[in-house]
């Protein structure tokens, strides 16, 4: 349901650039296209959708301008999401003219050690492709060192030394427990005693779980004013979900993320 | 940086989650801190404020003590190890004249020490050195059960931001891993009484937990649920709706999200999310943060050991301002 100026925009940047033939599901025909299908609802609007992704006649769903919450409930249904679900968010930092990724501020409420794994499998590939070279992920905490009452402290040890005898792809190398201070700062990681070469360059945070993730993400969208967008990995298919308010551009940018997963998945199959 | 003090009005009661915080006239009118500017400007007026200082052994803890020295702010006494502290405060130019030294064996005792200098009035204040925060919380649990058993230990971090015109507690960001209803009222108790010395007396409050959309969509909930869980408190704020930041900050105006809107006070889920918010400065430069622990006898404060001397000074400016403040609020009631 792609009805205010903004969604249409960001859809007709990504059609007239060739990244996506688009199908649209909504009240009124926006763009005189063949490949139109009318619903009045956001119910029959999402249940439509999740029928063509189903048939393979679409390969990508793309939430317009309706509410994310009932959108997804539509679109999950009864059963969820299931497990493999992972919404993975893109941050672009001007200041230091750097892109990188945070999981996971939507889907799992309390990850277990096994739905991190999920998570970090999940967006590795699009990570691959993002970036060049070694990718630097901070699994963080909300101490720097293990501690049995904070299960955050020993998921992110786990990780860690998951990462150290190479259970992840070669290419990505976990760190943690880390303070968000030591994740950011090399200055911060040396006064505390953390001997951390990645410091302030990490490309990937882990979060402990969803609060933290949600927080993180829209606290440095709103009060750091730094872009922020996303996509839910799910399954075969990818949702590109409107993770609003965002500008045109930003909007694009997250069609544009959701057809990145979408191809990266095609390839691996 | 920048003053920013401003008048209050008061607001209407608590009537519930989805309360609108609409500004209403207060009875009087009152001076509100608007900035660490305006705590810098009441700490300039102040007579040096007896602090002990716990393992202060660091050069940019001591750089910073040496500026509150300077600047007659504090009255320091270092408590840890004898040797290691004079060595410390030699390297830094620190005249041994200026400062008393107790010798403390151990991170504990020293901790352990101070807080007993600050419940019995030696001190007005007490600083964290360069020590792991979990040796002060404990030392200060240990204190305030001896006087009150349901007392909580919370940490305030206070965020002063350019476009915001008031300053911003988020709590509880350091003592409490997952604290339950009653934990959090008592958090929020901390955190309104600090609020009052900062001249707001009827703060927004917003207890923060993420889009629900997260929990609709497994089915899953988690203990803070969907309301919050700070709703039978009856004291004098306005409980803004859980899930409004998003909201509250852009007013319904997409991309242009005003932070004069943030409530002065956003109740944290737990310490997940308390330690990446509280520590968001080191991402977002223009906030300015001082992290402290209110308690019956003075403020802790609780400057990150990966602070540097400009940031934990700001933090001694604002544990000064509070000892005034408190001060001024007990002489005028």
């Amino acid at each position: 349901m792609p009805e205010n100026r903004q969604c249409l925009a960001a859809v007709r940047f990504a059609r007239d650039r060739k990244l996506i033939d688009p199908v649209y599901i909504a009240p009124r025909n926006p763009d005189q296209s063949s490949t139109f299908h009318r619903a009045t609802t956001m119910h029959d609007a999402v249940n439509l959708a999740s029928e063509l992704l189903a048939a393979d006649e679409v390969d990508m769903v793309i939430q317009g301008t309706c509410n994310r919450k009932q959108f997804l409930s539509y679109y999950a249904g009864s059963k969820g999401l299931g497990p493999q679900a992972v919404y993975a968010t893109a941050f672009f930092d001007p200041r230091r003219g750097k892109t990188f990724f945070a999981i996971d501020p939507l889907v799992a409420a309390v990850p277990t050690l096994e739905n991190k794994l999920i998570q970090i499998a999940a967006v590795t590939p699009m990570l691959k492709t993002v970036f060049r070279g070694t990718i630097r992920a901070a699994a963080l905490a909300p101490i720097e060192t293990v501690n049995p009452k904070i299960p955050a402290t020993i998921t992110a040890a786990v990780l860690a030394r998951m990462s150290q005898r190479r259970q992840f792809d070669r290419r990505l190398k976990v760190e943690g427990p880390l303070d968000i201070d030591c994740a950011l700062s090399p200055v911060a990681a040396r006064r505390k005693g953390i001997d951390d070469r990645f410091a302030g360059s990490y490309q990937l945070f882990i979060l402990p779980d969803t609060n933290s993730a949600y927080f993180f993400a829209t606290f440095l969208k709103y009060v750091g004013g730094v872009p922020t967008i996303g996509v839910l990995l799910h399954d075969n298919n990818h949702l590109a979900l409107n993770s609003g308010p965002l500008t045109v551009a930003e909007q694009a940018a997250e069609i544009a993320l959701g057809v990145l997963a979408h191809d990266i998945r095609q390839t691996v199959i | 940086m920048q003053t920013k003090i401003v008048a209050s009005t008061g607001r209407a009661a608590n009537t519930g989650p989805d309360s609108p915080a609409i500004m209403q006239p207060s009875a009087r009118e009152k001076t509100v801190i608007g900035s660490i500017g305006d705590l810098e400007a009441i700490a300039g007026g102040s007579p040096p404020v007896p602090t002990a200082f716990i393992a202060p052994e660091d050069d940019e803890f001591l750089r910073a003590a040496l500026r509150g020295i300077e600047r007659k702010l504090i009255d320091p006494l270092f408590i840890g190890n004898h040797r290691t502290m004079i060595k410390a405060a030699q390297r830094v130019g620190i005249d041994r004249e200026q400062v008393r030294f107790i010798a403390a064996d151990g991170f504990q005792e020293a901790a352990d020490t101070a807080m007993d200098l600050l419940a019995n009035g030696s001190v007005k204040m007490v600083s964290k050195g360069q020590l792991p925060t979990s040796y002060v919380y404990r030392a200060m649990i240990r204190r305030m059960k001896q006087t009150d058993s349901a007392a909580i230990v919370s940490v305030l971090t206070i965020w002063d931001l350019p476009d915001c015109d008031h300053l911003v507690i988020v709590t509880d960001t350091g003592a409490n891993i997952a604290p339950d209803e009653p934990q959090k009222i008592r958090i929020l108790d901390n955190a309104l009484r600090a609020m009052e010395l900062l001249g707001i007396d009827h703060p927004d409050v917003l207890e923060l937990i993420s889009d629900p959309a997260s929990l609709a969509v497994r089915g899953d909930s988690r203990p803070s649920g969907r309301t919050p869980s700070i709703r039978r408190h009856r004291g004098r704020f306005t409980l803004m709706g859980t899930h409004a930041l998003k909201k509250i900050l852009t007013g319904g105006v997409p991309n242009r999200p005003e932070l004069s809107r943030l409530p002065h006070i956003m109740l944290v889920p737990d310490l997940n999310t308390g330690n990446v918010v509280a520590k968001l400065d080191f991402f977002i430069e223009r906030i300015t943060r001082v992290s402290f622990s209110y308690t019956p006898w003075g403020p802790v404060l609780l400057p990150s050991r990966a602070d540097l001397a400009p940031d934990i000074f700001h933090e001694l400016i604002s544990g000064v301002a509070m000892v005034a403040l408190q001060q001024r609020h007990m002489e005028h009631g």
